[in-house]
């Protein structure tokens, strides 16, 4: 069984990510068994929670995204500088 | 013509206005929403992306089409966040998240210091306000990984192509960014609403 700082560190790097099923089956086990490192989890996962509601939702203005690509075509219209 | 189009990449190359102008309207969002991810203010955020699509549009020629063009757009605002914020060589240094962690544990790998329970309450507007606080102390290359794992969804491999690194120093990246706002909340103390703690 992986302790616990071994599972929060896999948690933290991503490293179950295309993991087989025997690890994260090691880790889905002593998680069940650890509230400190399903707490751990549970945190790290409402971090990307919150940042996918907190960026994701201020660019999606119509008006800013409008002005932004005006301001690119302007800019891409204009004269090599040679200066 | 689709923003998959294999063809794209030669027009691309070629400087053919509709496949550039395509190519912008498809990930202007995408880009300023990072660039606001990677803690730059509105303003900062919309020069930088007007600053990604100038360079863009300015080297289309150079674009093979060897990475996808989301990858490559990606790679240069990573470029312009680090030059605004003038942070990457900093970055690239030890790190003391890596030995505050360490102290959380005991010589067996069980914890000595266990996180407080918390019920998912990072959603309060009082959390709100003190993880910005967090994510201004996040050094540029953690916090651009953090941005396009959680904010854009992308995948390992093109995460690597995007900030030139290799697997391995992803997972890293990422290991120190989270356990760094972890951390961060913890010690400011952050109360949910059924006075759980971070």
């Amino acid at each position: 069984m992986p302790s616990c700082k071994e599972v929060t560190g896999r948690i933290a790097s991503d490293e179950l990510t295309g993991a087989g099923w025997w690890p994260r089956l090691r880790v889905r086990l002593h998680l069940f068994m650890c509230r400190h490192c399903r707490c751990y989890a549970d945190q790290v996962r409402s971090l990307g929670t919150y940042a996918r509601e907190r960026w994701g939702a201020q660019a999606t203005d119509p008006a800013v995204l409008e002005r932004l690509e005006r301001a690119i075509f302007q800019d891409s219209s204009k004269p090599p500088d040679h200066s | 013509m689709s923003i998959d189009d294999p063809q794209l990449a030669a027009k691309i190359r070629a400087g053919d206005p509709d496949a550039i102008q395509r190519v912008i309207r498809a990930y202007l969002g995408q880009i300023l929403r990072a660039a606001l991810g990677a803690g730059l203010d509105p303003t900062q955020a919309e020069d930088v992306t007007q600053a990604t699509f100038a360079t863009f549009i300015e080297k289309a020629a150079n674009f093979e089409g060897r990475s996808h063009i989301r990858t490559w757009l990606f790679g240069i605002l990573y470029k312009k966040v680090a030059e605004a914020r003038r942070e990457l060589k900093r970055d690239q240094q030890m790190d003391d998240i890596d030995e505050m962690v360490e102290q959380r544990f005991k010589a067996d790998g069980s914890w000595m210091h266990p996180p407080r329970p918390v019920d998912a309450q990072l959603h309060d507007a009082e959390v709100r306000e003190r993880i910005e606080d967090c994510l201004d102390t996040v050094p540029i290359q953690q916090r651009m990984a953090f941005t396009l794992r959680e904010v854009e969804g992308l995948g390992s491999e093109e995460m690597c192509n995007i900030l030139g690194v290799t697997r391995t120093n992803l997972g890293v990246l990422l290991y120190r960014v989270r356990n760094r706002l972890r951390s961060c909340l913890e010690a400011k103390g952050v109360r949910g609403r059924r006075d759980a703690q971070l």
